[in-house]
């Protein structure tokens, strides 16, 4: 059961990922953002097979909900329409297929000489009480600093698109 | 509490920087200078209460996620000086009429914040973070002036390039992770070997170094640096040039030989090569270079390219020379950038066109500039020079085990040489250039910038001069990292 | 047969190689920056199938600061992206001036 779920999010998952970046049918921004919300949403799935229900319940809240919500209201605000004429560049085609074999080699390479199967039988439960838990205590200072980050990201929001002063 | 008190100099750096951003609300734009020197003074005092801290050994806090140490303090001071000229430089340049002087400071202490953060981490997870928090800062201190597109242009750049090394140091951490079940950096010091020899952990390191290579402008994560260089707002990209590359150095150092001690044979041929290509990438494309601040986006990289090296040697002598540098390349560069960003707001330019007639405009600036050019360029008495001196001393010995170094000093030398050549025709722009139609009226310089200049000069020639008392704090500072 | 680490691995490899293919051969500023956040996503997938391997939480904690940091960052670059927009009238790397990736 769980082994038919995972093929499902996984192959969901890839086939959405491949359709943001060349969709066949459509150069539109719009459809890319829609598919990686698919993706998104999908990894979640995932998230759930491996019983970490908080992150998966935040990964659909906070990316497919709010971030991609923030992108889609991006793309239409700017109305993009020529990008669908542009193809894409042969060299840096190569150069992304290059790229792309030299890290698959790199992690074939990696997986495949390591102990890998070899763990012990999964245990652990991404509940809220046991993340929180963790999160606030010995985490405490990397979530601190991530409110200063989060200020920083408001301030700069609004310095960088705030209407011009006379 | 204790946690608290030896996070000390971070949190005031944090706390500094939340009272600008409100204070900035109810104060006239008359007073917004006085905010300004408020800061650095803060800054001066914390910067003075460094050194009530004596680590003895290393000190660990909020659960051994942040480590206190005489490497940690040698860096936090080397940002909070940076800090102080980068703030005094945009007090005197003032972009106020971009808006939000203000915002400028805060953002600029946040990112101060976050670097004194990095080196003091000893968790992948506060790694991670901290370079993070300095990342986003930058992005917004890139754009700064958003009515320039030059320097919208160079944001957008460093968050492309930033944004996929993030990635990159993601998956890095996240490989590290699962080859060894921990983020914290005691424990994957104290692993048994055979999990050492896992591929896993190696892809991910190469992965972690990808993103730091980023941070520190090494070939082939420099795409950015000229481009951005250039466009920035200049004491943006002085804080750019000396504190984000630092930041990559202090984690380099600290991954390398305190958490995975595994990596220092195995990472020998990849830094020799950084390193290596680095200086002839950075050396060789400067050549051509007309704009003073691209020059020194090339000459930046070339810069990681020496420092590397000190690293690559993998000796205490190694990391003492490249903290040396460090600290002789932050005058140098902090120096560079005041007379760039005075001859910009005087002539919108920084070209070399520009500098015509520099000396007789305003000598102050003409001899800043020289000092910086040929303390860059590695000429006793100055600090560039003793600082290559010790890092090319550092390969000879290390050349003895690793006839490699041979090769790389070759490169170093003929990098020096080649070098002199640019350098010095900026020198020459300086005092023979022929000025152009533009007016040549006499150039004042604001007081706060030139006490900054005159102290940076003094600096590099007092490091060059008598670098014995560096050179002791760096020594403390590498054998608490526990190097040999 | 239940799916073990290696699965959950080599679909994270590829989603972060299809990322990074489309950081590089796509030219729209914002399709770039989605498949940034792929990159990021796949990380993501990583941490938590090791934090489940490993039998402990350190990387479903990580999975949840890397979320937070790229929500501010997609913030600030979105910004970035429409200020610049505005100014140019275009979201294309290639109109970029300096741009010479």
């Amino acid at each position: 059961m769980e082994a038919v779920f995972f093929y499902l999010f996984a192959a969901a998952t890839l086939l959405c990922g491949f359709l943001v970046i060349a969709n066949p049918f459509s150069r539109n921004p719009v459809t890319s953002a829609m598919f990686l919300v698919l993706t998104i949403v999908s990894l979640a799935g995932l998230f759930v097979l491996l019983h970490a229900f908080f992150l998966a319940a935040v990964q659909v809240l906070v990316y497919a909900g709010a971030v991609m919500v923030l992108f889609l209201f991006v793309i239409m605000l700017l109305d993009l329409q020529a990008e669908e004429r542009r193809s894409f560049k042969k060299l840096a085609l190569a150069g992304g297929g290059l790229a792309v074999v030299v890290i698959a080699l790199l992690a074939h390479a990696a997986v495949r000489e390591s102990p890998l199967g070899t763990a012990a039988p999964p245990m652990v439960e991404g509940s809220p009480r046991a993340l929180g838990k963790l999160l606030f205590t010995e985490y405490l200072l990397p979530f601190e600093i991530l409110s200063v980050l989060l200020l920083v990201a408001m301030v700069g929001v609004i310095l960088l698109s705030r209407k011009e002063a006379k | 509490m204790n946690d608290l008190v030896l996070m000390g100099l971070e949190g005031a750096v944090l706390v500094t920087g939340l009272a600008v951003l409100l204070l900035d609300l109810w104060i006239t734009p008359d007073q917004r200078r006085l905010l300004g020197f408020g800061a650095i003074a803060t800054l001066g005092v914390i910067f003075c209460a460094s050194f009530a801290y004596l680590p003895d050994g290393t000190q660990y806090a909020f659960g051994g996620m942040y480590a206190l140490d005489e490497f940690a303090l040698y860096f936090k001071r080397f940002f909070l000086i940076a800090g102080m000229f980068v703030l005094l430089l945009s007090v005197g340049t003032s972009h106020a009429e971009e808006g939000g002087q203000g915002e400028y400071l805060s953002l600029s202490l946040f990112a101060l914040a976050g670097m004194m953060f990095c080196a003091s981490a000893a968790n992948l997870a506060l790694l991670f973070v901290s370079l993070e928090l300095v990342t986003v800062t930058f992005y917004v201190l890139v754009g700064f002036q958003r009515r320039r597109l030059a320097s919208l242009e160079a944001a957008i750049k460093y968050l492309i390039i930033g944004a996929l090394s993030s990635a990159f140091l993601v998956y890095g951490i996240a490989l590290i992770y699962g080859a060894t079940g921990t983020l914290d950096f005691r424990q994957l010091a104290s692993l048994p070997a055979a999990v050492m020899e896992s591929r896993i952990l190696w892809l991910g390191a190469l992965f972690l170094f990808v993103g730091l290579g980023f941070k520190m402008a090494a070939v082939p994560f420099q795409i950015w640096a000229p481009d951005v260089y250039q466009g920035a707002p200049p004491s943006t990209t002085a804080f750019l040039a000396v504190g984000s590359k630092a930041a990559g150095f202090v984690l380099l150092l600290r991954v390398l030989h305190q958490t995975l001690p595994v990596l220092e044979t195995r990472w020998l041929h990849l830094l020799m090569g950084v390193a290596g290509l680095s200086i002839a990438y950075g050396v060789l494309c400067a050549i051509p270079q007309r704009s003073l601040k691209r020059l020194l986006g090339y000459s930046s990289i070339a810069n990681a390219g020496y420092l590397l090296i000190g690293v690559a040697t993998l000796s205490a002598a190694g990391a003492t020379a490249a903290l040396y540098y460090l600290a002789g390349y932050l005058y140098t560069v902090l120096a560079a950038f005041i007379v760039i960003a005075v001859v910009l707001q005087h002539t919108g330019r920084d070209d070399f066109d520009s500098l015509a007639g520099l000396h007789q405009r305003s000598p102050l600036l003409a001899a800043g500039l020289t000092f910086a050019m040929v303390s860059l360029a590695g000429i006793p008495p100055l600090a560039g020079f003793f600082g290559k001196f010790l890092v090319l001393k550092a390969a000879l010995a290390a050349g003895a085990e690793h006839p490699g170094f041979y090769w790389l000093l070759g490169i170093a030398v003929v990098g020096v040489v080649i070098s002199l050549y640019y350098y010095f025709g900026v020198v020459r722009a300086v005092y023979w250039g022929t000025p152009g139609e533009q007016p040549a009226g006499p150039i004042r310089v604001e007081w706060p910038l030139q006490v900054a200049l005159y102290l940076a000069m003094v600096a590099i020639l007092w490091l060059g001069v008598m670098p014995n008392q560096i050179t002791n704090l760096a020594e403390l500072a590498v054998k608490s990292l526990g190097l040999r | 047969m239940t799916p073990g680490l290696e699965h959950y691995l080599v679909v994270s490899l590829l989603l972060f190689a299809l990322g990074l293919l489309g950081v590089i051969i796509r030219r729209n500023l914002l399709v770039i920056y989605m498949s940034l956040e792929m990159m990021l996503n796949a990380a993501n997938l990583a941490l938590v199938a090791f934090s489940r391997f490993n039998n402990n939480l350190n990387g479903q904690v990580m999975v949840f600061f890397i979320i937070t940091v790229a929500a501010a960052e997609v913030a600030v670059g979105l910004a970035l992206i429409v200020a610049l927009y505005r100014q140019r009238q275009s979201a294309h790397v290639e109109d970029l001036a300096t741009m010479k990736l």
